[in-house]
């Protein structure tokens, strides 16, 4: 689409300076727009000061950008600019220009450079500080207005608790189990690949039943959750401070932590055991089945074989560590949808930042759960 | 047909619904060049319809609309995006991109449709700004840091970045303090007559209607139920027109343009 569909027959704009009785004249041909003025913007600037009129006879259209041109040229320090000749507005446009900026306009720059680099970086530091504390900060709010329910349990919102059990934990059921099936047929597949080098294929069995008790079906689960469930708090929760909704709350008298916190934290920790539970069994059903297809091992044996060299503490070892987790999800996902500011950008932020750093702390937590798990001999 | 060129936009018989509701029965409507035209109407009349309807966002079921003399609904979308350089639109709580400072969310315009160099948009934008009332100190805030005032600012300022020949401007002080409001409305006016805009205003403000408005149209029952100056249509007005003007709000806003 070329600029002719917008005017059609727009003339390139063109100037002389020339003395007219010892008064230099600048004389404007052709169409002075936003649309033409580019390539005479440069010679414009070089132009030396001492413009002391403007002729406008043979000028075409003018605009605003035409316009500024002129008063960039010859309007500083002046009150007004000389026109000789007649044009249907561009004397009106540039007494517009010319009085706003009397030839000049700041236009200041944003810092950028070597300055600005260490400016993000001490943003981000003190950022990093502050997320800390906050998260801190609402922990022990949390934990303060679970004290003040668990003396008024009546005021727990069932119903809500209730709701977001099913949308955060049941509806994430299926999806959950068949990532974990999945998992435990990659390691079944990898275990019979590598112990069958040492002839000792038959191990699998525990290699499966001791990753996806422990550790897969829980982190797994987790995952998912801060992917699937956490952003959906975030973004809830920030739309809903987007729209003064939590201002709301806090004026009718009702705690947004009691409200929408509560119920979210509740209903996580009682619903992430219960996905890990079905997570676990599902990387089983999985190791299972490349078992029995690869190495001949039938269901019976499968399960004889874990009931007698898998002692049953490395599955609550698993489960033990899911409500603990959940906890931090639940957390994260609510804390960065009320600290969600008024525009869409910090929404997306804030989601981001819930769905990195849930993940973030679901495996730092976890690696620390194995070494103090390991430490105690469990 | 004589007079065509002193008309800016003609539209013809629109009819709109939304399902079973019907908002526009038969829309007809002048904007002359070089006016400004004040749309009235009560909420849920279809005025903001009939503006997203003018400017290409919404089709209307049947009718037509002209704008420069061109029907703007048989267009192509290139054709379509040709014309709308030659408008400019404000949204109602100014829809700037709030990724984007609030110079650059003037230059945008500029960046996707000239080829100027970037130091001269930097001065456009920086100009636009000034001349909408907002100093440089606000230039590189981010929309979210500007009060509901400077944001329509703001976006007058998008909207007049490739000096549009007609505007349009949804609710332009709704939400405004009177003070703001009325400094707007100044503005509003000093810039229609300084570029030589037409100016398509729907809005809900008395003040803003007696103080700016050279026409005014009252969209009511899906037709154009009044159109002409303030005091012919007050002349003539019965029914909600007539609560519309009589009410104690109309009756102060028009005490004090008599004043």
């Amino acid at each position: 689409m070329g600029e002719a569909d917008i005017i059609p027959d727009a003339q390139a704009p063109a100037y002389d300076v020339r003395g007219d009785a010892g008064a230099r004249v600048l004389a404007l041909r052709g169409d002075w727009t936003v649309r033409t003025v580019s390539g005479i913007d440069a010679p414009l600037r070089a132009l030396s000061d001492g413009i002391d009129r403007v002729d406008v006879t043979g000028l075409g259209r003018m605009d605003v950008a035409g316009a500024w041109l002129i008063v960039r040229t010859c309007g500083r320090g002046r009150e007004d600019i000389a026109l000789d000749g007649e044009h249907e507005n561009a004397s009106r446009l540039i007494a517009v220009a010319q009085r706003a900026t009397h030839g000049e306009l700041a236009h200041p720059e944003r810092p950028h450079g070597v300055i600005a680099v260490f400016d993000r970086i001490g943003r981000s530091l003190v950022n990093i500080r502050d997320e800390a504390l906050h998260t801190l900060g609402f922990l022990g709010l949390t934990l303060v207005t679970l004290l003040r329910l668990v003396r008024h349990p009546r005021r727990i919102r069932w119903i809500s608790v209730v709701s977001v059990m099913e949308t955060a934990g049941l509806n994430a059921l299926p999806i959950i189990m068949l990532l974990a099936f999945f998992i435990g047929v990659v390691v079944a597949f990898l275990g019979s690949r590598v112990l069958g080098d040492f002839g000792a294929a038959v191990f699998t069995v525990e290699l499966v039943a001791f990753s996806v008790m422990r550790e897969f079906g829980v982190v797994i689960t987790c995952v998912l959750l801060a992917g699937r469930t956490d952003s959906a708090f975030t973004a809830q929760i920030g739309a809903m401070k987007m729209r003064q909704e939590i201002d709301a709350m806090r004026v009718l008298g009702l705690d947004p932590m009691e409200a929408i916190v509560v119920p979210r934290l509740i209903a996580m920790v009682v619903m992430t055991p219960v996905l890990t539970f079905a997570a676990t069994m599902a990387g089983l059903l999985g190791g299972l089945v490349v078992c029995w297809a690869m190495l001949d091992v039938s269901p019976i044996m499968f399960f004889t074989r874990i009931s007698e060299a898998v002692p049953a503490q490395h599955f609550w070892v698993g489960m033990l560590k899911s409500p603990v987790l959940a906890v931090v999800l639940a957390l994260v996902g609510c804390r960065h949808g009320l600290e969600t500011g008024d525009d869409v950008t910090s929404l997306g932020k804030r989601v981001t930042a819930s769905v990195v750093q849930s993940i973030f702390l679901v495996i730092v937590i976890d690696a620390a759960f194995a070494i103090w798990f390991l430490e105690m001999d469990w | 047909m004589s007079g065509d060129d002193d008309i800016a936009i003609r539209v013809r018989g629109i009819v709109t619904r939304f399902g079973a509701q019907t908002v526009h029965d038969g829309v007809d409507l002048d904007v002359r060049r070089g006016e400004i035209l004040g749309v009235v109407g009560p909420s849920g009349c279809g005025k903001s319809v009939l503006l997203r309807e003018i400017v290409g966002l919404d089709s209307p079921e049947s009718g037509e609309v002209h704008v420069f003399g061109v029907d703007v609904i048989a267009l192509s979308e290139a054709e379509r995006r040709a014309t709308n350089q030659r408008m400019g639109v404000m949204f109602q709580d100014g829809a700037l991109f709030s990724s984007l400072t609030v110079r650059e969310n003037v230059e945008a315009p500029f960046r996707e449709h000239t080829t100027l160099p970037l130091e001269l948009v930097h001065e456009l934008a920086a100009l636009k700004l000034t001349m909408a009332g907002l100093d440089e100190g606000s230039h590189l805030k981010s929309p979210g840091q500007l009060s509901g005032g400077m944001r329509k600012r703001a976006a007058l300022a998008r909207a007049l970045a490739l000096d549009p020949e007609l505007l349009f401007l949804d609710e332009p002080t709704a939400g405004l303090d009177p003070v703001t409001a009325g400094n707007f409305d100044a503005l509003l006016r000093e810039l229609t007559d300084a570029l030589d805009l037409t100016v398509f205003l729907v809005t809900h403000d008395l003040d803003t209607l007696a103080a700016v408005c050279d026409r005014i149209c009252v969209l009511y029952g899906g037709k154009v139920a009044a159109i002409g100056t303030l005091d012919e249509v007050r002349a003539n007005a019965t029914g909600w027109i007539a609560d519309y003007f009589s009410g104690p709000r109309g009756r102060a806003a028009l005490r004090s343009k008599e004043r």
